[in-house]
């Protein structure tokens, strides 16, 4: 075991990434197993596993960059990361279910999300410049530049658009600026102009909401400079009234998905598929589920996307509410223990970091397994580890490498 | 701890990770919470909707009784078919589908390849295919079959109006219907696994209750009388330009339907026979005489003046065909005269009259367990007019149906008892256990035996000499009677220039087996029953006696030909005696010594008043085979009027020997009736038209020999395979060897297991 805790590097976090990387191979497999067989899907655990072999083999590099070069190699990983999401909006494919998005880059004959590479760009991009200054944000306009380093990739996937892959980035934002020493009001204050966006589309509660700042940044007024207050003002106001023309840009399934969130019933067999079934498939499962690759939903092909977005409901219905438990279980084993690396490491740029990892997984897991259960919109976006896909497995494994090179960082 | 502090706390990295920590534990615990919420608190709601999703409730038809002939040959069975559906998108090499579609189901290579590269997700192929095409295509990929019950009727329109119909599951008209709970048997249902398409999953199913199949009904009909029954009749439409027809045969000794045909307008999707009445004009008549007879009102020796064919009674004159001045009752009734049986008629009390009648079935429903049967129509004397009780008496003011009339002649032909008619003989379970056997069963007895002895004895005069000749037969006594009457129309009014001409007959007269109903709807030109229906009558009794199995005491006929060939033997004798002894010379050689010869021909027998002593002379030409001992079955009998009875569309001439016809490229139904025609009997091998024959076309036979037919297909047809036998083998056992055994090379070959009777 001691080559083991040696390629490792930190032998819980890395055991527990590859136990979920081979579980999900194992789900993955199952969700193949149809009644009437889909070519594709019965072969994507065998893909998986060679995904997992690059992943692993990209793990050990990552892991063993010195921490210096990662420090250093942040800008230029950033620039390229941006550079990747411009060349996906241009000339971008589509792929899989979402053919119309442009969300993949073709070199030679290897095929790539951008978005991935630039989650590890905004970390690192985040991270660089966070750990520059002495001080962690302490005013709202200390907050502008970090959110302009994250809020740029994220409007570029926004503009693919991906709105789950967004989602990510502000989970990034968050964890890390916090993590920094940002007060949570100022986060909170950041954060206002997304509330007025989701709240106005109830014109009452926006104005009740809108109110309820105003009166919030009166009280904070020796706190805050008062520049930095009309924007929090003026940017809840913007948001609430770019809403509609915001909403009237969505594409076409990305307002279905919301509108279907809030009712599911509204298209059952259109737009209310995903989430129903995922319901059905989870719910059917019960306390101890139907048993490894005879999940019925999932074999009549009533589940769909078991092997990506929704291998979480395969879990649910085929090992029960006991497998849900344990693989959420071992989710949060696997953040704390960040959390834990982080909480370690004296050095600030590796905790900046970890704490980039955190968000990002955190959202994903999060927002993943809740659109199985229905409390989150159907976003489309894959479970760490356990979804089927190249990119993806190779980017979690790759921020399981920094993660591990920023742990031994003194 | 100050305020101050506390703020540091806050601030302080290792509480700021306890923060993200608990928000992190905070989001698991909302994932497991909701988890826990689907899976637990809701996840009865979700299984039930994922069953209901996906498994569907499906009813397994359950296998529909057959009917079958009194033979047991199917007249209408249920078989399994396969409905094929692909699913393009499913398959990996549509090219390899294409093919197997073409090779396994016959498909055109275009619709083949046009089904596989289709856009849609599932493709329904229209047609049903036979179970053996399942096998190739059960493994295939993306290739779907799915299991049916098909009703099938293997001789097409024959009986199709007794039998009727199954639409939508279910029996409509006839059998079908009549006995569609029998039939029908119980679904079974199971679960079937459907994926989100809606597509049954293969092997995913699971029994709830297995179907349990429908029994059979055996019927009193005989397929083969069937069938020349329908030929006879459609045969008669086509030379008479009839509208339409009926006819029946029954067995006058249990009330069996042996065939039943209706006909009307091309169709023979009919059931007239039970729910047509008609006013029989006539052929009521034997029934007005054997009333008469029975009440002691009149006796058949008693004399009738006719007054020159013209009648009037009150404001109406009736009228006979032929001046036959002052008759015999007896004689009234053999010419049918109206006058005749009118005015002896007038004997009766209007009760009497209506419930002789009545005792012979008319105005009351058979009984017969057939959908839509007519009682008739037979009025009470209290509703009569004051025409009609004369009306009556010749058939007119009542309405029949043709059954009834059949079950009535039935009572006069087995000595007076009114049979009920039966059309299914055994209610059998699914495993072929008899559940219920239907008996012969007696109404009431309408006349006593001498009555109707008396009655019978006029009838075969009335073939004889009288109105039916046309019906006579060779060998056996036909009785019967003629009937012409005007049709009514839709409106009830009698069309003018519209008859329907009738002819009901039995034989062999002694001792009766078969009663054939006869009935043409408006045959055009001669319309008279006698000239038209009676030869139908004659034609349907020698297909049935040519026939392979007809359903015939042969013994008994057997005896009552070997009787008269005695008879004959001895007039014959007597006669040669009493030449000798008016010659003086030794009496006793001149005959034909027993079972050796008998006379060569048939034109030495005058047999002057041989009709009287009831038992007519059958003389067979071509009893003189070296066994001798049975006659054929076609013999030219003559009445006294000579060759000339005989209808020259008798194709065979009795005993004479007949060319085997070229039937090659026929279907197989024309060549059965072209051979049963000429009283040959059929074997047929394999399916379709006829290809040749053995012994071939032109070779010289005699009738009642078996010629083999080959069909197009070499597979057997099950119901013709070789086996049947020939029926004059049947003989043997009353007899000496069977006639044919002795035919020269020419003859068929000889088929095994001919004793089946």
């Amino acid at each position: 075991m001691t080559w083991f805790r040696r390629w490792a590097g930190d032998p819980p976090l890395v055991g527990i990434a590859l136990a979920l990387s081979l579980f999900g191979i194992a789900m993955i497999y199952s969700a193949g197993v149809l009644n009437v067989p889909s070519p594709v899907v019965e072969r994507a655990w065998q893909r998986q596993f060679m995904w997992l072999g690059v992943a692993l083999v990209g793990f050990t590099i990552v892991s063993r960059i010195p921490g210096r070069w990662i420090e250093w190699g942040s800008l230029p990983v950033y620039l390229v990361g941006l550079v990747a999401l411009a060349a996906a909006l241009a000339v971008g494919t589509g792929a899989g279910p979402a053919e119309s998005v442009g969300r993949w880059i073709s070199l030679g004959p290897i095929r790539f999300q951008p978005s991935e590479v630039a989650k590890l760009a905004a970390i690192l991009g985040l991270a660089r410049y966070l750990s520059s200054r002495e001080e962690g944000p302490s005013s709202l306009r200390e907050l502008v530049l970090p959110s302009l380093v994250v809020g740029v990739p994220l409007g570029l996937v926004v503009l693919q658009p991906d709105l789950g892959t967004a989602l990510a980035f502000v989970g990034v934002l968050f964890a890390v600026l916090y993590w920094a020493g940002t007060p949570p009001l100022h986060l909170l204050l950041l954060a206002s102009p997304g509330f007025a966006l989701i709240l106005s589309f109830d014109t009452r509660v926006w104005s009740a909401y809108f109110i309820v700042l105003l009166v919030a940044v009166y009280l904070l007024r020796f706190r805050l400079y008062l520049v930095e207050s009309a924007a929090v003002v003026l940017a809840n106001l913007a948001a609430g009234t770019v809403a509609l023309p915001v909403w009237n840009s969505l594409a076409d399934y990305q307002k279905n998905r919301l509108l279907v969130f809030l009712d599911p019933g509204m298209d059952p067999r259109g737009a209310g598929w995903n989430l129903i079934q995922s319901k059905v498939a989870i719910g059917s499962g019960g306390l101890f589920g139907k048993g490894f690759t005879e999940g019925t939903q999932k074999r009549l092909d009533f589940l769909p996307e078991q092997h990506t977005d929704f291998i979480f409901s395969v879990v649910g219905e085929e090992l029960g509410f006991v497998g849900a438990t344990l693989v959420l279980v071992v989710f949060g084993l696997l953040l704390l223990r960040l959390v834990q690396l982080a909480e370690r490491t004296a050095d600030p740029f590796a905790g900046l970091v970890l704490f980039g990892i955190f968000g990002v997984w955190l959202v994903h897991i999060f927002i993943n397994v809740g659109m199985t259960v229905g409390i989150v919109p159907i976003t489309g976006i894959p479970l760490p580890f356990l979804s089927y896909g190249g990119t993806f497995l190779v980017t979690c494994w790759a921020l399981t490498g920094l993660a591990v090179r920023m742990a031994r960082e003194e | 701890m100050s305020l101050r502090d506390l703020g540091r706390t806050l601030r302080s990295p290792a509480f700021r990770g306890r923060i993200l920590m608990a928000g992190w534990v905070l989001a698991l615990g909302g994932l497991l919470f909701r988890a826990g919420e689907v899976q637990l608190k809701e996840g009865a709601v979700w299984r039930a909707e994922a069953e209901r999703q996906h498994q569907a409730q499906g009813t397994l038809p359950a296998a529909r009784g057959g009917i079958l002939d009194r033979e047991g040959t199917p007249l209408a069975m249920s078989h399994e078919v396969f409905r094929v559906g692909i699913a393009p998108h499913e398959l990996l090499d549509r090219d390899a589908a294409a093919a197997l579609l073409v090779e396994a189901l016959g498909l055109a290579p275009a619709d083949a390849r046009r089904a596989v590269s289709s856009d849609r997700r599932w493709v329904q192929l229209p047609q049903r295919y036979p179970p053996r095409a399942r096998e190739a295509l059960a493994r295939a990929r993306g290739i779907y079959v799915e299991r049916e019950l098909s009703r099938s009727y293997p001789h097409g329109e024959l009986g199709r109006g007794i039998l009727g119909v199954v639409i939508d599951d279910a029996g409509t008209g006839g059998i079908e219907q009549a006995y569609e709970d029998h039939l029908r048997g119980m679904p079974g249902s199971q679960i079937v696994a459907r994926d989100s398409e809606g597509r049954p999953i293969p092997g995913e199913t699971w029994m709830i209750q297995a179907p349990r199949a429908g029994g059979d009904i055996v019927l009193t009909l005989d397929r083969d009388l069937q069938e020349i029954a329908q030929e006879a009749l459609l045969e008669a439409i086509a030379e008479t330009g009839a509208r339409g027809g009926d006819l029946l045969v029954t067995d006058p000794r249990t009330g069996e339907i042996l065939a039943m045909v209706s006909i009307q307008d091309g169709s023979s999707n009919h059931l007239g026979g039970v729910n047509t009445p008609y006013e029989p004009g006539s052929t009521l008549k034997p029934f007005t005489v054997a009333g008469l007879l029975e009440l002691g009102l009149a006796s058949m020796a008693d004399s009738v003046d006719t007054e020159e064919g013209r009648w009037t009674v009150g404001r109406r004159t009736i009228s006979d065909v032929s001046r036959v001045g002052k008759v015999s009752l007896s004689h009234a009734l053999r010419v049918s005269s109206n006058v005749g049986i009118a005015k002896v008629a007038g004997a009766y009390a209007p009760l009497e009259q209506f419930e002789v009648l009545r005792d012979f079935g008319f105005g009351v429903p058979t009984g017969l367990p057939l959908p839509g049967e007519a009682s008739g129509t037979l009025r009470h004397p209290r509703n009569w007019s004051g025409q009609s009780a004369v009306s009556l008496s010749i058939g007119y003011e009542i309405a029949v149906t043709p059954l009834q009339m059949a079950m009535a002649y039935g009572a006069l032909a087995n000595g007076g008892l009114l049979m009920e008619p039966r059309l299914v003989r055994e209610v059998r379970a699914p495993d072929g256990r008899v559940l219920e056997r239907q008996e012969p069963r007696v109404v009431r007895r309408a006349i006593s035996t001498s009555t109707s002895e008396e009655v019978n004895r006029a009838l075969v005069e009335a073939v004889q000499d009288g109105t039916g000749t046309r019906a006579s037969l060779g060998t056996f006594q036909v009785a019967g009677k003629s009937g012409t009457a005007r049709a009514t129309g839709l409106d009830g009014r009698y069309e003018s220039g519209a008859y329907f001409a009738s002819f009901v007959g039995f034989f062999p007269a002694e001792n009766p087996q078969l009663v054939v109903f006869v009935k043409l709807d408006r045959p055009q030109g001669t319309y008279y029953g006698g000239v038209t229906a009676a030869p139908v009558t004659r034609a349907t009794m020698e297909a049935v006696l040519a026939a392979r199995h007809p359903p015939l005491d042969r013994q008994a006929l057997a005896s009552i030909a070997r009787r008269q060939e005695q008879e004959l033997r001895t007039r014959v004798e007597l006669e040669a005696m009493e030449r000798a002894l008016e010659e003086g010379g030794e009496p006793g050689h001149a005959g034909a010594p027993s079972g050796s010869t008998a006379p060569q021909s048939s034109e030495q027998v005058g047999a002057p008043g041989l009709g009287g002593a009831g038992t007519a002379l059958a003389l067979a030409g071509d009893i003189s085979r070296p066994q001798g001992g049975v006659p054929a079955l076609f013999a030219s009998w003559e009445a006294r009027s000579g060759a000339a009875a005989l209808d020259p569309r008798i194709p065979a001439l009795p005993g004479s020997e007949v060319a085997v016809p070229e039937v090659r490229g026929l279907p197989a139904r024309d060549v059965i009736r072209r051979l049963h025609g000429l009283g040959l009997h059929v074997s047929w091998e394999g399916q379709g038209a006829a290809a040749s024959t053995l012994p071939g076309a032109g070779a010289r036979v005699h009738p009642g020999d078996t010629i083999r037919v080959l069909g197009k297909h070499a597979a057997p047809l099950p119901r013709l395979a070789p086996g049947g036998g020939a029926p004059a083998g049947a003989f043997s056992g009353s007899s000496a060897a069977a006639p044919e055994a002795s035919r020269s090379a020419a003859g068929p070959p000889r088929v095994a297991g001919g004793q089946r009777r």
